[in-house]
């Protein structure tokens, strides 16, 4: 079925909280893209999200309509997408500002991209996760997400024995 | 109900995320202490985090796996080294097989041996002794020249009676196996590997040279031989053995007589150099092997300074002059059939690009070349210099780039140096015992951070057979003395 261009789409996050949104917008969801197209008839109710509250949709919103029109990665095999990566390493100055958010909004939109399956979001965020861990030691990077150090002090000896060599410093 | 109508698909990443709907009042305005000393990344499934991992550097994958068991395990995965593998151009690794063959703890093996070895140049090598690992080697005939295939793992040997043999280094047992059978003659045989790098798999071309001892060396007329050798690969889809071709792939005699000083082989093409009497008139002939047939065949060839060598790169052959590098396009040059019964100067066409060296290098030996994308690197030795010689091709012409690895005490000679280059350094073998190790530095920079390092002394001291490999770390010596031979494999690694 070929939908106008204009035509709108409701949702509706786990918060009740509702959006209004062009159905290009929200078709860079491939999960909602694919329920759009499971869908025959015109229905007026919203699409619930459950997995997705009203603040984060927001922002996921903001992304889609700032990159809408653009290409749809195809779904690719691992490797390719390591090669396409491999190639487009760096983040767009747009959305490295966009996702300058506290990190409990930058995993709560990981996880919105990863449910609503958005993969260029979802690199996104994943790259910013990883440009905040590079260069840090092992200590640096406990503090930076509260990460509670389990090991033992035996497997922490060994652990450091191991690895160690690789140290530039 | 609008709750049913629509089936709710799982995201990207299909792992079951139990997640309760959260109160609106904790999200995400509240950013208190309790946030600060919750630990957010951990919300996230291990399939994300090893997306995140997937996207830092090995070094820092190494850091995260010191931080807690959760992280450990995620470090250790398999898409994880997958993605770092990925990320590696096909020369620096020399993976024998696809990626997808090998398993999480073989890829972090390869990739970290590689990247040790590299960091062995970041520290200063003072005072360190490379480990090492000897292996009984049966002296059996007399052994012309080894070669370490790129990826460390095979090693070749080239025997008087013109067979090639081989060792799994990476075996528990070392056993010789015959790859190439032997010929009758008593001969001196020479290799070089040319390794196909559109092959998944590994599988290089192997050309040999032997020459029967006999008569003065003016008179030598080598038999040329190309051979294909693939990687057998059992039912698991390991790499076990090396085999080759049921023939060569191509045989001829080599014409003009003469005593071959240099060789390359690089795809289609052969180059080699002679050195004429009585004058040394030295040229560089350059021979599609695919197409010879019988000894009067099609060759090109260019004048170069005495006794020097030539650099065959694809579609284009590096020669020196006095200051400078000549980077000549192949279709360029002379092609003839039999040479010029004067041995005349033959007039070098104008080179499509030039490099001025700080001084003349009229001898040099120089290594494979490594291709990064449109830059090919090769390192060349002259005279007790050391350069990293780099070729941009672009929309337009190429463009030669040198840079100045390494400069050393003056009196040592180059006559046979070994040379192994990777994407982002070099170590040279040279005659004079040392061994140096030397970092590209920044492309087209022209100017290195660091000097050169000077590995320490290698046991046994005066071998004289050295096979080098980069991507390994590895450094062969064959010492060969009555009572014992031995094969002394050092690693410069930290691991």
């Amino acid at each position: 079925m070929a939908a106008p261009a204009t035509q709108q789409i409701k949702i509706r996050c786990n918060d009740e909280k509702e959006f209004t949104v062009d159905r290009d917008v929200l078709e860079r969801s491939v999960l909602i893209k694919n329920m759009l197209e499971d869908v025959t008839e015109q229905q007026d109710a919203p699409i619930p999200l459950p997995n997705v509250s009203g603040p984060v949709m927001a922002k996921v919103l903001e992304y889609c309509t700032h990159h809408r029109g653009e290409p749809l990665p195809s779904a690719d095999t691992e490797q390719s997408q390591d090669e396409t990566r491999k190639r487009t390493t760096d983040i767009s100055e747009w959305d490295q500002k966009f996702i300058t958010v506290d990190q409990e909004m930058l995993f709560e939109i990981i996880l919105a991209a990863n449910y609503l399956d958005i993969k260029s979001l979802l690199d996104v965020g994943c790259k910013t996760v990883a440009n905040m861990i590079k260069g840090k030691t092992p200590e640096e990077i406990r503090k930076l997400f509260n990460i509670v150090n389990d090991f033992t002090p035996e497997e922490e000896a060994q652990i450091k024995k191991e690895n160690e060599w690789a140290e530039d410093r | 109900m609008p709750g049913s109508r629509i089936p709710i698909r799982s995201g990207r990443f299909s792992t079951k995320i139990q997640r309760q709907p959260k109160p609106l009042d904790s999200v995400p305005q509240e950013k208190g202490k309790a946030s600060r000393r919750e630990n957010l990344l951990f919300r996230l499934p291990d399939e994300l985090l090893v997306e995140i991992v997937k996207e830092v550097m090995w070094r820092d994958a190494l850091r995260l796996r010191r931080t807690c068991s959760r992280l450990r395990d995620i470090t250790r995965s398999l898409r994880v080294w997958q993605s770092f593998a990925r990320r590696e151009s096909r020369q620096t690794l020399w993976l024998e097989l696809p990626v997808e063959s090998y398993n999480s703890e073989e890829l972090e093996h390869l990739i970290l041996r590689r990247k040790s070895a590299d960091t062995r140049y970041e520290k200063s090598v003072e005072s360190l002794i490379l480990p090492q690992r000897t292996l009984p080697f049966r002296r059996d005939g007399q052994y012309d020249s080894l070669c370490l295939v790129p990826g460390g793992r095979w090693l070749l040997f080239s025997t008087r009676r013109g067979s090639v043999t081989y060792y799994d280094l990476n075996s528990e047992g070392f056993t010789r196996q015959e790859l190439i059978p032997e010929k009758r003659t008593k001969s001196i045989t020479s290799m070089c590997v040319d390794v196909d790098l559109d092959s998944p798999t590994l599988k290089f071309n192997l050309v040999l040279v032997t020459v029967e001892f006999s008569g003065p060396v003016d008179g030598h007329q080598a038999l040329i031989e190309v051979w294909q050798v693939d990687l057998a690969v059992d039912e698991r889809g390991k790499g076990v053995a090396l085999t080759a071709s049921d023939g060569p792939l191509a045989s001829f005699l080599q014409e003009p007589r003469g005593h071959i000083s240099s060789m390359s082989l690089v795809g289609d093409f052969f180059a080699y150099s002679i050195s004429f009497r009585p004058r040394h008139n030295t040229y560089a002939f350059i021979v599609n092997w695919k197409a010879v047939l019988g000894t009067e065949y099609v060759k090109r060839v260019v004048s170069i300074p005495d006794w020097s060598a030539c650099c065959l790169l694809d579609g284009y052959i590096c020669v020196p002059t006095d200051r400078r590098l000549l980077l000549l396009p192949l279709e360029s040059l002379t092609e003839t059939i039999a040479m010029p019964s004067s041995y005349a100067q033959i007039p070098t066409p104008r080179p499509i690009a030039t490099v001025t060296l700080p001084k003349s290098i009229d001898f040099f030996s120089f290594s494979y070349p490594v291709i990064q994308k449109d830059t090919t690197r090769f390192v060349i030795a002259a005279d007790d210099t050391v350069y990293g010689i780099a070729m941009h091709k672009g929309q337009e012409d190429p463009i030669l780039d040198a840079t100045l690895l390494a400069h050393l005490k003056p009196d040592v000679l180059f006559v046979s140096t070994r040379i192994s280059v990777s994407d982002t350094s070099c170590l040279v073998w040279l005659r004079g015992g040392e061994m140096v190790l030397q970092s590209f530095g920044q492309p087209r920079s022209g100017i290195l951070n660091k000097p050169p390092q000077i590995l320490p002394p290698l046991s046994p001291s005066g071998s004289y057979f050295y096979a080098l490999d980069m991507a390994s770390g590895q450094i062969v010596s064959y010492r060969s003395a009555r009572e014992q031979s031995r094969l002394i494999i050092s690693y410069l690694r930290f691991r």
